[in-house]
């Protein structure tokens, strides 16, 4: 701590000039500060502008397929048989699969397995076509690698449509030659049918379900470390108290006058990323976009006023900054998208709702893609605004701090 | 002290004090014993409790019964039945169904429309609707598969009931209304459990993580201060930057082949995650990892000036450096732009090796490639670190 720097502030403190200059001393002199202080220094065009734009770029073009497809699967083939050849060119044609390679033996399959060269194995048995026609019902073993849960999954769904669709027309075509109509034979071979209404995302498009939920992850994270580092800096190179200063000293008006300019340069990427969304990449919308905006707004403030929570708590850059970076970080895993919350324990669902993201996600999901009510959304609008008190509970301690040199130059 | 140093006992020994140095440094900053300590042995357990419970198993689900008779209660008692789905609430209509739903009371909702029971016993097909979330994949998946389950089981009997009564044997009775069956094998994640499939990956990112955001911290934070160490090399005619860069990966790669003995061993095992390897050969395969992390750590030490600018630039990086992995999204669906990208991430052959020996049970002949190429990166950045200190080192000399 240099001591012409304290020097200069006690000078500043007794010059009668500068206190009856307070008039001019407040938000718009802070903000003006601020301003000069964002051009002087090319960390806020990177993590405000390029870096945030540039991850939106990833996710989207990351997931523009929507879906995997033509993933590599491998056969074994033992039966060599017209029904066995069917089969395999149906799963072929999936959207999913793509059949690579013909193995000769299963240890060649497994091989294949491990090495991730395939993420299935097909195994038709000796003697199957006879088997079906004998009528002993043999079956097709379908190995799919489970430790990549997307591709496991769409393989498994996908071969075990091709393998029931070619079972229900050989008994089908069976029971019309033994005199049914299709209809009585239909409820024969399949007496109750499931009637699938997949809700909110028809298509099980991955891409909405990603993007959605990337993008403001993304933002969170340079919203936090934006927000600590343009506030710790003052500590950390001793101008808390210049800053102070600029807003006569009233800690709420520097607040308001140092947060503006982020608040607004945030609040602009994420209406266009939420905007972006529906207009350009057609996401389903709903419900009501006023509400989405409205949570959006408070989706950039929130995290602001977070981050100004914790520089009070922890008043020295690094630290804060460490702290604030894990906590966006998790902020996808205790969202409970992927995993969800009705699988967690009730400690990890109870930690989740203290994300303003876990809130904001919610609000997105139900608005956009589920058209829920407006009434369901008000207590998730509610616990989004309970972040928004934070801040005052660290007015005090920020002020302090901020003119307490003892704080300043923390590394 | 003899004036000249030289030689490689005299090397070795500047190494060693550089070495030393390191540990006292990281040991005496909070902030970088937070990241290379305490936040590599903690994240873990923390991700590891979210997804302790590894299936959604119950999916609270609203089921709306018009039919009301023997048959559909039977339907209703398989449903609550599975491992999937547990019946919370039974409304009387689908509009209090939907209200419930919104509510956040129940992830999916089941109908057994009126008749349900009559047509099968005129023999013909019945309906159940089932509506399900798919804004929630795990939700859809498993309310889906809940009630294929249940439906199918139901049916299974009734068509064998229907079968043995005209006077055919169990085998008849399958062979009449499903002549081709399918066995399904899932590989290495039975149950299809979300930690066992997220936790090793998330495990070795947090390793390059912490390792590469705590290394440019240090390095910020001497930089910063003008205190590298340069000190006890004046006058070594030893080449300083290749010492300086020695020392200090001994000192980091200590610390993490400790984490990942912690990791493997016993995060592994607290958390009930499947363990198919080895824990010496799982360290000879990400021996190499630790030694391209920390190089690339090194060469970043150059762009950081100040010890904030590493966790700044490092942490938002940790997402997308999951996804080039492969680990979610196939690779094999990735744009060629990032799949190239991926390839000069340690975690990237790092991730996928250390799944297939540790997860696939694969062999180490069958992960050579991805320890080679570990080897290619770690020589590679080996250089960039050299060039990167020596820059460093010749502007502190003539400061």
């Amino acid at each position: 701590m240099s001591a012409r720097r304290l020097l200069g502030r006690i000078v500043k403190w007794k010059d009668p000039m500068a206190m009856s200059d307070n008039s001019q001393h407040g938000v718009w002199n802070t903000l003006r500060r601020e301003l000069g202080r964002m051009a002087s220094d090319r960390v806020y065009l990177l993590l405000m502008l390029v870096l945030p734009l540039a991850t939106f770029v990833f996710f989207i073009t990351m997931f523009q397929g929507g879906k995997p497809e033509n993933l590599p699967v491998a056969v074994y083939d033992a039966d060599h048989s017209s029904l066995s050849r069917q089969v395999t060119r149906m799963i072929d044609a999936t959207s999913s699969i793509r059949i690579t390679r013909e193995v000769d033996d299963l240890a060649q399959g497994k091989a294949l397995l491990q090495e991730k060269k395939v993420y299935g194995l097909v195994v038709f048995p000796t003697g199957m076509e006879k088997d079906v026609y004998r009528g002993t019902a043999p079956n097709v073993v379908a190995y799919y690698n489970n430790a990549f849960l997307i591709p496991g999954s769409l393989l498994q769904r996908d071969i075990k449509t091709v393998v029931g669709t070619v079972s229900a027309g050989i008994a089908l075509s069976t029971s019309e030659k033994k005199g049914s109509t299709p209809n009585q034979a239909m409820a024969q071979i399949q007496p109750i049918r499931l009637d699938t209404h997949v809700l909110f995302n028809p298509y099980t498009s991955y891409f909405y379900y990603l993007v959605s939920c990337f993008l403001p992850v993304m933002l969170q994270i340079f919203i936090m470390t934006v927000t600590v580092y343009a506030l710790g800096t003052e500590l950390k190179d001793g101008t808390a108290s210049d800053w102070l200063d600029s807003a006569g000293g009233n800690v709420i008006k520097g607040l308001f006058g140092k947060m503006l300019p982020y608040s607004l340069v945030f609040l602009l990427i994420a209406f266009l990323m939420v905007i972006g969304q529906f207009s350009y990449f057609g996401m389903p919308l709903r419900g009501s976009l006023g509400l989405i905006l409205f949570g959006t707004l408070l989706f950039v403030v929130t995290y602001q006023a977070v981050s100004i929570f914790f520089v009070s708590v922890f008043p020295s850059l690094r630290m804060c900054l460490s702290i604030a970076s894990s906590y966006g970080a998790m902020a996808f895993t205790f969202s409970g998208l992927t995993f969800p919350y009705s699988a967690m324990p009730l400690g990890a669902k109870l930690f989740g709702m203290l994300f303003p993201f876990s809130h904001f996600l919610k609000l997105f999901i139900d608005q956009a893609f589920r058209g829920a009510p407006l009434a369901v959304d008000l207590l998730t609008i509610a616990g989004l605004s309970a972040f928004l008190v934070l801040p005052w509970l660290a007015l005090h301690k920020l002020k302090r701090v901020s003119y307490a040199p003892e704080y300043w130059h923390r590394i | 002290m003899r004036k000249n140093k030289t030689g490689l006992i005299g090397g070795i020994r500047s190494v060693f004090s550089v070495w030393r140095q390191e540990y006292i440094n990281i040991l005496s900053d909070f902030g970088v014993l937070l990241i290379l300590v305490i936040a590599a042995a903690a994240y873990p357990l923390l991700y590891g409790y979210a997804y302790s419970t590894e299936v959604l198993r119950d999916a609270p689900v609203a089921l709306v019964d018009l039919d009301g008779t023997g048959l559909s209660r039977q339907l209703t008692r398989m449903i609550d039945a599975t491992e999937e789905m547990k019946i919370k609430e039974m409304p009387g209509s689908l509009n209090e169904a939907e209200s419930d739903f919104y509510k956040g009371k129940v992830d999916g909702v089941l109908l057994i429309p009126k008749g349900f029971a009559a047509n099968i016993y005129k023999q013909q097909q019945a309906t159940v609707s089932v509506y399900c979330d798919a804004s929630y994949f795990m939700n859809y998946k498993q309310v889906l598969q809940g009630a294929n389950y249940a439906a199918g089981t139901l049916a299974g009997q009734i068509k064998v009931q229907r079968a043995m009564a005209h006077g055919a044997t169990l085998i008849q009775a399958k062979a009449q209304t499903t002549p081709l069956g399918l066995v399904e094998t899932p590989l290495y994640n039975r149950t299809g459990g979300y930690g066992t499939y997220v936790m090793p990956a998330v495990l070795i990112l947090i390793l390059q993580q912490t390792l590469l955001i705590g290394i440019g911290m240090l390095g910020g934070s001497q930089r910063e201060q003008n205190s590298f160490h340069f000190a006890i090399l004046k006058g070594s005619t030893v080449n300083s930057a290749l010492t300086i860069i020695l020392g200090k990966a001994g000192a980091y790669i200590s610390i993490y082949l400790i984490h990942a003995i912690y990791l493997f061993g016993v995060v592994f095992r607290v958390f009930h995650l499947p363990v198919r390897s080895s824990l010496p050969e799982v360290l000879v395969f990400i021996f190499p990892m630790m030694l391209a992390v920390t190089f690339l750590g090194l060469t970043m030490v150059s762009w950081f000036r100040k010890r904030e600018q590493s966790i700044m630039f490092l942490i938002f990086l940790s997402i997308p450096i999951l996804f080039l992995s492969g680990i979610s999204w196939p690779v094999e669906s990735m744009p060629a732009f990032w799949r190239g990208l991926a390839q000069i991430i340690p975690s990237t052959p790092g991730i996928e090796g250390f799944i297939k020996l540790h997860q696939m049970s694969a062999t180490f002949h069958q992960v050579s490639r991805e320890w080679f190429i570990l080897w290619v990166m770690a020589f590679f950045y080996f250089g960039t670190a050299w060039i990167s200190f020596t820059g460093i080192v010749k502007k502190h000399r003539r400061m």
